[in-house]
Parts: C-alpha cells; sequence; structure tokens
C-alpha cells in the first residue's frame, strides 16, 4: 500500500466512534496499513472514499483462498518481495499428487500416509495441505468420490472439460478446487463452473498470451486465478519466471498476471522434488506439488516453508515450561534457558549431545535471547519463580537446584532468595553443556578421576 | 523456442540501476560481479559449492560419521575424493580447546600444520581455513597455521569483533583472504567487514560467514540477512559487497537434521536434504560460496545448480 497513515485519515469519517474496534480513525488507519483491519469494517466510509482508499488498499499480488471458508488456504496476497520488509503471508501450499489410475486403493493409502505427515514443532503444526488430483483420460471419479466421502476433497482437479464438470459436481459447492483444464480451449467453460481457476503456462507461451487467457477466464465470470507451471520448463527458467511474475505484481504493479502460482515438476524421485521445490519455496512460488509422501523427502521441506513465511518482526517463542529431554528422573538436573526459540533449540540440543537426562525449564521472557531478555529487565527472579511455582518441576524432582546460564551469573543470589532453590551458575555458552553436565551429574566420578 | 525476451514482450520490469558487487576469483571460479539478486535476471547462479574436510570425526551424529568412511576416515584421501567429486574449495574447520590454564601442545599445532601443508600439496584448490579457538591461542596458533597456506589463493579465519586485528595482520603478512564470521547481525556484519578495512585488509580479500542457522534452527535469520546485505550491496554499499559463504554444515548442529525414525522420515535419506536445502537458502538469498558437509548434500545442490544454469535443450 502506497499511502501514509495520514493520507488515509484524512479519507476516513474522523469521528473516532470506535465501532470499528479502535478508539481513534488515525488509529484504524495504521491497523489498515498493518493488513490488520478492513475497510469494510468502518461503517461511516463514504462511497467515494471507499472507491479511493479501496483502489489504493488493494493487494498488489491476488489472493486465492481453497478449501472450507472455516479454514481457508490461501494462496498469494503477498506484498513484498523481501520478508525482512514486511513479513510474507501465505506459507506456500504442498499438495500431494493423486492419479486417477491410482484408484481408491491408492487414494486411500494416500490419504493415510497425508494424514501421517503431520509434524509437530516449536508449537506450530506442519502438514501438507491436501491432493492435487491428474484425470487421466475419460475415467471415472472414483477417486474424487472417496475423497470428498473422507472429507478431503480435492484442492486441485487436472483433466478434461468433462471430468471437470462431473468433479464439479461432485465436490462440495462450499469447498473451493482448483480446476485445471487440459486443452486451453476449455478455460471458458471451466471458468463458468464456479471453481478457482489453474491456468497452466506452458514453457513457451509469451506472457502476452497467458495475460489473455487470464482475460478469458475474467470475462466468463471467475476471477480466482492460479497460474501452474514446471514439467516443461528448464529449471532455471521457471525460477526465473517465478520471481519475474513476483516482480511484476510487486514492484511493476501490473493488474492481470499477478496471480499466484502453482510449481509443479514431476517425474523426478522424492528427494531431487524435494531440492527444486525447496528453490521455488525461496523464489515464490505459492504452490508446490510432490508425487510421494515420503516423509523424509517431505519434512525438510516443510520445515524451510514454515521459517520463511515466519513473521520476521517476532521472535518465534516455545511455550513456557518444563520439556523433559532423554527420560530424566527425580534426581536428573533441572537447566533454566528463555522462550527465544533459537536459545531453546541450541540448549536442548547441546543437553541432548550430552546423553544426560535433564529437565529443561523454559521462562517466557517475550522471546528474547538469555543476554537480551537480561538486559531488557524481562529475564527476572519474580518470573522465574512464577515459572517454578507454576510449571510442576517440584512434583518432578526431589532436589532443589537450578542450573542458570552463566550469561546471568549476576542474578543467582537474588534469585537463590526469590525461589527458595540453590543456584548453580552454568557455563556461558551452551556448547559447554556437555562437558558441564558431565562433571555435575557425576561429582564423584570427577574426584575418583 | 523462443527467447526470454520474446516471451516477457510488454511486461518487463524498469531495469533499476545497481551497483555490481564485487569480483572475486576463488580458485578458477570468479564470483560475484552480481547486478541484481538470485535468479532475478537471466545471468547464471553463480555459487562456488566447496567440501568440508574435517582434520577427524569426533563427535559427529553417527550416520554422518558413517558416510564419511568412520574408522577408515583419513582426511587427505578423504579430500582427494572431494577433489574428484568436483569441489569448488576445501574448507578446513580446525578446533582448539583448551582448559584455562593449560597451553597448547605442540603436537597439536604440528598435526594441524601438516594436515594444511599436505592439502596445499594435494590440491590446487583454494583451502578456506576456519580456526575456532579463544583468542589468547591466536599468538602461538596464527603463525604456524597461516605459514602452511598458499598466499594469493588461500583464506584463513574466522576473524570476530574481538580478533580482526590479529587475523588481519596475519593476513598481510602471508598475503590470505579473511574469513570474517558475524552473529546473524546485518549491521556487525558489516562494521567487522569496515574494521578488517580499516586494517588492511580490502573488501575484495574478506569472505563472510554471517552465520550460518541450520532449516529449522534460524535458516530464516541466516536468509534474511544475506538478502539484506546483497540488497545493501547493489544499492552502493562497497563494505558489503564482497563474499558472502554460508556453511550448511551447521545444518548438522540441530538434532531434526539427523536423528530417529518418526514423523520425520528416514533419517538417512532426511539428513542430506535438510543439509542440502540449508545450502539452498543461503544461495537463493545471494551467498557466493557454500561449504558442505555431507557428500549426498553436496551432489544434491551441485545438481541443482547444473540444472538451473543449464541451456533449456540440456536441461531434459
Amino acid at each position: 500500500m502506497a499511502l501514509s497513515a495520514l493520507e488515509i485519515y484524512k479519507h476516513l469519517p474522523q469521528k473516532n466512534c470506535g465501532e470499528c474496534a479502535v478508539a481513534t480513525c488515525l488509529g484504524f488507519a495504521m491497523i489498515l496499513i498493518a493488513g490488520e483491519a478492513e475497510l469494510a469494517d468502518c461503517p461511516y466510509l463514504t462511497k467515494e472514499a471507499l472507491a479511493f482508499l479501496g483502489a489504493s488498499t488493494t493487494l498488489p499480488m491476488r489472493k486465492v483462498e481453497l478449501g472450507y471458508e472455516e479454514n481457508p488456504i490461501p494462496l498469494g496476497g503477498e506484498e513484498v518481495l523481501f520478508r525482512h520488509d514486511k513479513r510474507f503471508h501465505s506459507p506456500t501450499a504442498i499438495l500431494l499428487r493423486l492419479s486417477s489410475s491410482s484408484g481408491t486403493r491408492g487414494a486411500k493409502e494416500a490419504l493415510g500416509a497425508l494424514q501421517n505427515a503431520v509434524v509437530e514443532r516449536a508449537g506450530e503444526v506442519l502438514a501438507p495441505q491436501g491432493f492435487l488430483v491428474e484425470i487421466e483420460g475419460k475415467q471415472d471419479l472414483d477417486i474424487i468420490e472417496f475423497l470428498v466421502s473422507k472429507n478431503r476433497p480435492p484442492l486441485a482437479v487436472v483433466g478434461g472439460s468433462d471430468e471437470l464438470k462431473k468433479a464439479s459436481e461432485i465436490i462440495p459447492k462450499e469447498h473451493r478446487t482448483l480446476l485445471a483444464p487440459t486443452n486451453p480451449r476449455d478455460l471458458t467453460s471451466v471458468a463458468r463452473l464456479g471453481q478457482p481457476l489453474l491456468i497452466p503456462f506452458r514453457w513457451g507461451q509469451s506472457l502476452k498470451q497467458v495475460a489473455q487467457e487470464i482475460e478469458t477466464a475474467v470475462d466468463a465470470g471467475m476471477e480466482d486465478i492460479v497460474l501452474s507451471l514446471g514439467g516443461d520448463w528448464q529449471s532455471g527458467s521457471v525460477l526465473r519466471m517465478l520471481a519475474h511474475l513476483r516482480r511484476l505484481a510487486i514492484v511493476g504493479k501490473e493488474q492481470t498476471l499477478n496471480r499466484p502460482t502453482l510449481y509443479y515438476f514431476p517425474g523426478e524421485s522424492p528427494a531431487e522434488q524435494s531440492i527444486k521445490n525447496a528453490l521455488a519455496v525461496c523464489r515464490y512460488a505459492n504452490a508446490v506439488v510432490m508425487d510421494s509422501l515420503d516423509v523424509s523427502a517431505l519434512s525438510p521441506l516443510m520445515v524451510l516453508r514454515s521459517e520463511l513465511y515466519a513473521d520476521p518482526q517476532k521472535p518465534i517463542q516455545i511455550p513456557p515450561g518444563v520439556y523433559p529431554l532423554g527420560a530424566p528422573g527425580k534426581d536428573s538436573p533441572v537447566i533454566l534457558t528463555t522462550n527465544f526459540s533459537l536459545t531453546y533449540f541450541l540448549v536442548s540440543g547441546d543437553i541432548e549431545a550430552s546423553s544426560v537426562p535433564s529437565h529443561l525449564l523454559i521462562v517466557d521472557v517475550e522471546g528474547q535471547s538469555v543476554l537480551t531478555a537480561y538486559a531488557s529487565g524481562k529475564l527476572t527472579p519474580t518470573r522465574v519463580r512464577k515459572l517454578l511455582e507454576s510449571c510442576g518441576i517440584e512434583e518432578k524432582v526431589n532436589h532443589h537446584r537450578l542450573i542458570i546460564p552463566g550469561l546471568v551469573s549476576k542474578i543467582s543470589g537474588e534469585l537463590a532468595e526469590e525461589c527458595g532453590w540453590e543456584i548453580v551458575v552454568g557455563p556461558k555458552d551452551s556448547s559447554r553443556l556437555p562437558a558441564f553436565l558431565h562433571s555435575y551429574s557425576s561429582p564423584k566420578e570427577v574426584h575418583l578421576g | 523456442m523462443p527467447s526470454w525476451e520474446e516471451i516477457t514482450e510488454g511486461y518487463t520490469l524498469p531495469s533499476a540501476e545497481a551497483t555490481p558487487t564485487l569480483e572475486v576469483a576463488l580458485g578458477e571460479l570468479r564470483l560475484g560481479g552480481r547486478t541484481a539478486m538470485p535468479l532475478f535476471e537471466s545471468s547464471p547462479l553463480k555459487v562456488a559449492l566447496g567440501l568440508t574436510v574435517l582434520p577427524h570425526l569426533g563427535g559427529l551424529p553417527p550416520t554422518l560419521t558413517v558416510e564419511l568412511g568412520g574408522e577408515n576416515y583419513v582426511p587427505l584421501k578423504y579430500a582427494q575424493e572431494a577433489v574428484g567429486v568436483g569441489a569448488d574449495f576445501l574448507f578446513v574447520p580446525l578446533s582448539f580447546e583448551i582448559e584455562e590454564g593449560e597451553s597448547l601442545s605442540s603436537n597439536e599445532i604440528e598435526g594441524a600444520v601438516g594436515l594444511l601443508s599436505e592439502l596445499a600439496q594435494l590440491t590446487d584448490l583454494p583451502l578456506i581455513v576456519e580456526l575456532s579457538a579463544e583468542k589468547r591461542l591466536l599468538d602461538t596458533l596464527l603463525n604456524a597455521v597461516a605459514g602452511a597456506l598458499r598466499g594469493g589463493k588461500d583464506w584463513l579465519g574466522r576473524a570476530e569483533e574481538d580478533t580482526y586485528r590479529t587475523y588481519a595482520a596475519a593476513a598481510q603478512a602471508y598475503d590470505l583472504g579473511v574469513l570474517a564470521q558475524s552473529p546473524m547481525d546485518i549491521n556487525l556484519a558489516k562494521q567487522l567487514n569496515i574494521l578488517l578495512h580499516s586494517n588492511g585488509i580490502h573488501y575484495e580479500r574478506i569472505i563472510h560467514d554471517p552465520l550460518t542457522g541450520g532449516l529449522g534452527y534460524g535458516a530464516q535469520y541466516t536468509f534474511s540477512v544475506i538478502e539484506r546485505l546483497r540488497l545493501g550491496a547493489l544499492a552502493g554499499d562497497e563494505a558489503t559487497s564482497g563474499l558472502i559463504l554460508v556453511n550448511s554444515g551447521e545444518a548438522w548442529s540441530g538434532r531434526e537434521c539427523y536423528s530417529g525414525q518418526g514423523p520425520l522420515g528416514d533419517p538417512e535419506k532426511r539428513a542430506p536434504l535438510w543439509e542440502a536445502q540449508t545450502a539452498i537458502c543461503g544461495i537463493v538469498a545471494g551467498a557466493d560460496a557454500c561449504a558442505l558437509l555431507h557428500p549426498q548434500a553436496f551432489a544434491y545442490v551441485r545438481e541443482a545448480v547444473r540444472e538451473i544454469n543449464a541451456e533449456p535443450e540440456e536441461a531434459v
């Protein structure tokens, strides 16, 4: 959005009624810019103001939502080229390709695999989004009926116009599914089916031709359009085209080609496909396709996607509490660190590397690292005491010894007083934890040795 | 087949004024000289891919230990294989850890120097040597290590905020490039380069590792720091226009890279992909060189870069 909060404010009613849930109109203008409110939230906008602000607050890149409205899977709607400029909004969807020839048995297996391919990490659930079904030739649509009966309608269907018409009758109207006609001549008829359209952008087609196809679909009444690129392209050209399309939308303010993209490179091993898809995720693809649900190829891709789409302005936080590492017992060490995700990962990794079972205590300091939290006054004895009292560690151990990061050795006296625990100052650098824990957990051996 | 110009006709972007990043030789390769972000223009994706040669395999996850040869691991033999599979450079991490109050044994130093001399004799490829040692050890170490390297070709670090002077002096005395490292922060990265520069090291002679976060362990910070360094350089900031290195071996410091079965899948298959995608993340952000640890991760990235740079007719 090009307008400043003040410029927007000039067009608002300026009555500070608070009905938009923000106390003042200037406040409303500011959250509009941040993308946290919509113009429709203001009941008193004049038609002229709505038209003016509407035009200048539209996203430079269109967004297409798939799935059910309650739980939409958004593609696109991005505002920036670089995540540090603001953030990326709609994590690249990962689709699993199913061919109609695999039949309902194949679909059943794939559905099982899809449901198993769920990874929980750092308080986030990572999973593939759903299926892309390819109908080869004139097949019956058992596979789509099966997926609908299991309440996992496909997110995309590729096929001839007759098959797509039948598919659109099987798929519930309120479920948004991309329909992709294999023959470009069927664009108009498929666009009229009322479902979003997946238009293939073939290698060798010019952007002019693609823009014409998009306009044809829009004329037929379908605004929700995604472009698919892949297989027939040279791998460098397709990545460059993904970048070019995104830049046309964001920098060039282009209004026709500013559509989300789906990247599909078929016929590769799961590993090669995972690598290609990783490149596409880094270079702006809004959806990617895997031919097989091999979790070892899928898991790095899901983690990569979650990282690049994380909000760079918010540190990733780990929920506070006790984390058992390596089946700790009553006399295992209790180690404290902060809830910044990187801190947690480093410290937990180093504890695991030590093979000394431990209880890791995570204190909420609003996602800051140890030293930052100390410097900003967030890592306080009170916060640590409250955590000790509320997290249930008292029942898990038979001692009151807390190991704290060496960087905050200064607070050990105050902390001991506040909590009534004995405070042990650990190493300054978590990479020293294994050595520290070995001598800490078996002091006798150290004496003998 | 139509050309890129024909395909994009009518839908081009205004060409932005950009200051090219510094063009620097790393062995046979000429790196840098970028005028746009990676894959934003039709020029090839220029990146040097190196393999890490460890002096020994202590402390590595079992998957990786086995892959690198296990008990039969001999650094020199491994380096030979790395040259054979087409590494563009060799990355040699040397770690010296001693307890407080003790001093380095001459055996340890001789061992490191011996390895470097042998590597220098084995291959013409440039060596990038990363010392991990406390500041107080550098006086003893640096002359010996720098003396074993080849002036005009090899690189030595890691120069950090508190050690850059020592490294700058050694680099000048032995005509070496400097490997600089800053803790995932664009301002500290830039500042360190400026400090090295004011201590007599040209920006062309600095390769900067802005600290690589493995996938799931901060890769997004590395990605954004590198993008910002590159954008700064393209906008004319000389201090950030030198080479950038990512060390994707850092992927292995997160246990999800290699641990157990379960929802993350077969670790033997997953781990090299985990590292390769860590590398890709850095390369797409704009890194000029990438040091890889797992040979299969190296093979994946090498193939991906080859395909990207292939002419359309060779691609299929």
